[in-house]
């Protein structure tokens, strides 16, 4: 057992967890923030990215130790009360998603990408995105929610 | 084997949501790319040994080729003229790229997916032994 101090979505969270516990695991069970999804389990599809000190990783292999004193941004912490993140609109308005799954990292590794690219180009969103499978949507969509999540955003 | 562009035709009735029309076609589509050219479900003695997304490649997003897409009316059965989209897209990209193979280099693939390995074998006159690549 070890003593962690996390934030995550900007609130501190002191917990005491075992050595071996997966990020995902203390998200999705300690913490009830179900946002964040499993897929393949094994670091391959994307399912799980959360963004840590603002950058994502793959919950599913990231241990809670590996995050501790950093900061923890999920799915949950990107609205600002009811009003959705600006990627997050823009993935309702542009069909950037269908059956959901994917769609919370797929829309934190957007995020991470237009924070650090503000208007990217098609192949630049293509290079950035392809750690994040999806089974429904081909694709085409959420590059274009992408484009238009950056052209929103004005920069 | 690269895929370029797609050009897909739907016979389709009254589009209801065209923004989740195109998303099925679209959706449908990538599967069917995924199916031809890279999925592969490796079943040995009865067994699928293919165990995890590691092992089954789909396709990402930097593998999907340009699109075009033509709707064309049609009468649809169900009330407001509508009628189904959903997978039919994904039906005919397999044959179609297992065509546009043979039109180029004359080997017939009857087996997906359409891999470098099968043609270059096929090239040769051989065929490539499913269970163990």
């Amino acid at each position: 057992m070890r003593s962690v101090k996390i934030q995550v979505n900007g609130t501190a969270v002191l917990r005491d967890v075992a050595d071996n516990r997966l990020l995902i695991d203390f998200l999705r069970i300690d913490l009830q923030l179900t946002g964040t999804k499993e897929g393949c389990s094994v670091g391959v599809c994307g399912a799980c990215t959360v963004l840590f000190n603002g950058l994502p990783i793959s919950s599913c292999l990231a241990l809670v130790a590996h995050v501790d004193g950093g900061e923890v941004t999920t799915i949950e912490g990107l609205p600002d009360g009811e009003r959705l993140h600006p990627v997050q609109q823009a993935f309702v308005t542009h069909g950037g998603y269908q059956c959901g799954i994917c769609t919370p990292g797929q829309i934190l590794a957007a995020k991470a990408l237009l924070d650090a690219n503000p208007r990217p180009t098609r192949a630049e969103i293509q290079h950035w995105m392809m750690g994040n499978l999806c089974r429904c949507t081909g694709y085409y969509k959420i590059i274009e929610s992408i484009e238009a999540a950056a052209e929103a955003s004005g920069k | 084997v690269k895929l370029r562009h797609v050009a897909t035709s739907h016979d389709v009735g009254t589009i209801l949501n065209a923004v989740a029309h195109q998303g099925q076609v679209e959706g449908g589509l990538i599967q069917a790319l995924g199916q031809a050219m890279s999925e592969h479900l490796i079943v040995q003695d009865g067994l699928v040994v293919t165990a995890h997304l590691g092992e089954y490649k789909l396709p990402t997003i930097k593998d999907i080729p340009e699109l075009t897409t033509v709707n064309v009316r049609a009468r649809g059965r169900g009330p407001f003229d509508i009628k189904a989209i959903s997978e039919l897209t994904n039906a005919a990209l397999p044959a179609a790229i297992a065509n546009a193979v043979y039109d180029a280099v004359g080997v017939r693939l009857l087996d997906l997916p359409i891999s470098a390995e099968a043609v270059f074998l096929g090239l040769q006159g051989r065929k490539l032994d499913a269970s163990t690549t």
